[in-house]
């Protein structure tokens, strides 16, 4: 079972929070690998929120092959950064030789440009670069979005975290988000884009669970856009749905839950909205989910939140200070990192709830 | 010396052989009593058999006559296969047997001047089915806690109508709310199981009414909302102006049997049917149109079917129509207007090399009043080719009721009796 977590600040805060959150939660499998978002930056990216970073991590050739890419398609290097790495024979990680981080300005061309112009061009650019790297499997792309960052690594979660110096405080390298995960999918083969979080378009998520609706979400959302491939985890599926009914349709963000885990028939048709609910079961049907889920989610406006499947069979628990909200799979990794809150106030979400984290840390129940 | 008729049918030609072992025989008579067909009976045979009365070998040949049951062979008192005979006997002396190679649909149609048909007739082998593929088992052993069919319930509804792509649906956002804007087209949502498309004729009034109820029962006693196509050929009106029609699809094809009956009972329905099922093509009988078999177009057959005084064939295309979207205009808004488009109006085709483009082309109407798509596969969801009927209703009472009046015997009188009475 994965374990899950995330962290949304008032104050700007390092990777090494994310790191303690996971670590005492760790068993079984969960040593596979590492991941993890960072929204909203400070450090050194905070001068630079409207420009679009690109997170890989490649080899020589890689670098490359994306460098003229992203010539061609106009984008001009305002800043790189990497960072820098301890290598130690003694270390459990399968390292890539670079992981670059690169802050881009946009093409000429797109100085008048919408900003949904704009955006297109950051997915197909990504796509472009992704499928450019995987003919010869000379890198990775985890993200091409303004003040985002993506780093995902196969290995010891705690060894990652040293040969990338994560362990040390820095103010160089913080966010007021941070979403991480310390597994690679173990049902499959280790793939590095297996690994939560997942992220388009500004829209994080991570779920702990099994999806076994996979076949029936992934036949459906291939046919809606272009930014839904891959599909190397179960739980892609999740954080696709979430940007289709946000971002496509424009529908709030009750909705997801009514879409993925639709109430039963009966209950519905005694509700007063129970005509549109009936229209999303109908035509959304595909995206619902099943098996157990627990998942949580980032908007591109910075609101995180966190549901559950329709049978709440995954943990997971939110708890919060003044400044602090943390939400993950289990109460120790919130010990961990906010031992003086009042853990009488922590929310173990039931199955029709929807929690949900505004910008001004405002913690919100909504029920199904 | 004995002759025989080129054309006649014999024993090997049968559907189903009797094995009979006389050496266990007791000649109770039970399985003559009991067969429904009469498809065997008592008879006699000469026996040669070989003996020796004398203390040392001296044989000699004896021949006797011995009474025997045998099956008989013409095309009416034929052995359906029913098995009541083995039931009955008390000394497992007698049973039907398949027979694989039998030639009885071609030589019938030999026999009676029949001509040999296109389409799903010809299924003269036994195939594995699609039923019997379906497998129902654990949902998924790669789960943490593994799910089963007992702790995780599922939702057996869908929707039977016109499902929009969620980017058509007219949503408008409202406080935080979704609303709907516009009207939708209608939608029931059924548990999806429809039973076929078997008229009152094809079937026979009894097992249709049977049906009929069987769907109610499963709607109102059990909660199981299934749904009923009528067939083609209309129904009978005292269901019509009850409130079960709403678990009833009324079909209207080429021949549009039934319709005038349907029509002139509107002012009095209480209840919407379910849904209006046109039918263009179907897999039982690919381009050839229904037709009844003579002897079952009676006068209650034809009472409902709105045609008095006639043998009529469904023909195989709907007459008015020379495109599909010709059939949008006409077919599809008239009998969405008749209901006031609060019924979903579907379409039928059997499956063939046109299915998919009747499909896309449906699919471009404008006014999303194409309210759903029925598929028929080559062997065709209605049980009417003759070995489907066979297979799928076993060889109990249903399929004798129907054999029996597609063969015109003496019960057939009496079927349409019944039949009568439920009109």
């Amino acid at each position: 079972m994965c374990r899950i977590g995330a962290i949304k600040s008032r104050k700007y805060i390092h990777p090494s929070k994310a790191l303690l959150l996971m670590r005492s939660q760790q068993k079984g499998h969960d040593n596979s690998g590492f991941a993890m978002v960072m929204q909203d930056l400070g450090g050194i990216f905070k001068d630079y929120k409207e420009l679009p970073i690109l997170s890989m991590a490649c080899t020589d050739e890689g670098l490359n092959i994306a460098d003229n890419i992203l010539a061609e398609e106009g984008f001009v290097r305002a800043m790189q950064w990497s960072p820098e790495t301890n290598p130690d024979p003694k270390l459990i990680i399968e390292n890539m030789p670079h992981y670059i981080f690169q802050v881009l300005q946009y093409p000429k061309a797109f100085k008048y440009a919408s900003r949904q112009e704009k955006e297109e061009l950051l997915v197909n650019t990504r796509l472009r670069l992704r499928k450019a790297l995987e003919v010869d499997e000379e890198g990775y792309v985890y993200s091409f979005w303004p003040d985002v960052i993506t780093l995902k690594e196969i290995g010891d979660p705690k060894d990652i975290g040293t040969y990338f110096g994560l362990w040390e405080e820095s103010e160089n390298f913080t966010a007021k988000i941070i979403t991480a995960q310390c597994r690679q999918n173990t049902n499959y083969d280790i793939v590095r884009y297996a690994a939560h979080p997942f992220f388009l378009q500004g829209y994080t998520s991570l779920v702990n669970g099994e999806n076994t609706f996979y076949e029936r979400n992934k036949l459906f959302q291939q046919s809606l856009f272009d930014g839904y491939i891959g599909f190397e985890s179960d739980s892609q599926c999740f954080l696709y749905t979430l940007h289709y009914l946000n971002k496509v349709l424009k529908w709030p963000l009750n909705y997801y839950k009514h879409t993925i885990t639709p109430l039963p028939h009966e209950e519905i048709t005694q509700r007063h909205d129970k005509t549109v609910l009936l229209k999303i079961k109908e035509s959304l049907t595909h995206l619902e989910i099943n098996g157990p889920n627990t998942i949580i989610g980032v908007l591109p406006d910075g609101t995180l939140f966190t549901c559950c499947d329709s049978k709440k069979l995954r943990p997971v628990v939110i708890g919060y200070t003044d400044d602090t909200v943390v939400i993950t799979s289990e109460v120790t990794g919130i010990n961990e990192i906010l031992p003086e809150r009042n853990w009488e106030n922590d929310i173990y979400p039931h199955e029709r709830e929807t929690v949900v984290i505004n910008n001004d840390l405002r913690v919100e129940q909504w029920q199904q | 010396m004995a002759t025989i008729k080129i054309n006649e049918i014999s024993k090997d030609e049968l559907l189903w052989q009797i094995e009979y072992n006389s050496d266990r025989c007791t000649l109770c008579g039970k399985c003559v009593a009991a067969c429904p067909f009469n498809a065997i009976e008592a008879s006699v045979e000469k026996r040669r058999k070989v003996i020796n009365e004398d203390s040392t070998p001296a044989p000699k040949v004896k021949f006797q006559t011995v009474p025997v049951i045998k099956q008989n062979i013409n095309i009416k008192n034929f052995c359906r296969g029913c098995g009541i005979c083995e039931k009955v006997c008390p000394n497992e002396s007698i049973k039907p047997v398949r027979n694989t190679d039998e030639k009885f649909a071609m030589k019938v149609r030999a026999y009676t001047g029949d001509s040999y048909k296109r389409g799903g007739r010809n299924n003269l082998h036994t195939m594995p089915r699609a039923l019997d593929k379906i497998k129902i088992g654990r949902i998924s052993q790669m789960t943490d806690p593994s799910l089963d069919a007992q702790r995780h319930t599922f939702e057996m509804l869908a929707p039977f109508g016109r499902v929009l792509p969620p980017e058509q649906l007219p949503l408008t956002e409202l406080n935080g709310q979704l609303e709907l804007s516009k009207n939708l087209p209608p939608v029931r949502w059924i548990y999806p199981i429809i039973l076929g498309d078997m008229s009152i004729g094809a079937l026979s009034g009894r097992m249709w009414e049977a049906l009929a109820i069987a769907t109610a029962y499963m709607n109102e006693e059990l909660g199981i909302p299934i749904r009923m196509c009528s067939g083609e050929g209309g129904m009978p009106v005292r269901l019509m102006k009850s409130r079960y029609l709403k678990y009833m699809i009324l079909q209207i094809a080429s021949g549009h049997f039934g319709w005038n009956r349907i029509i002139n009972t509107m002012p009095e329905m209480t209840e919407d049917p379910a849904g209006i099922l046109i039918k263009i093509g179907q897999g039982a009988k690919p381009g050839d149109g229904g037709l009844l078999q003579a002897k079952k177009v009676a006068r209650h057959i034809q009472e409902i079917r709105g045609v008095p005084k006639a043998d009529l064939l469904s023909p195989p295309n709907h007459q008015g129509l020379y495109s599909i979207e010709e059939s949008v205009q006409k077919m599809f808004l008239s009998m969405n207007a008749a209901f006031k488009f609060r019924v979903p109006v579907a379409i039928k085709v059997s499956a063939s090399v046109t299915s998919i483009s009747v499909y896309n082309n449906l699919l471009r109407d404008p006014y999303n009043i194409v309210g759903g798509f029925f598929l028929d596969g080559i062997f065709g969801g209605t049980g009417a080719p003759f070995k489907i009927k066979g297979l799928l209703l076993g060889s109990s009472t249903p399929g004798k009721t129907r054999t029996n009046s597609s063969l015109g015997s003496r019960r057939l009188g009496h079927e349409w009796e019944s039949c009568r009475g439920c009109v």
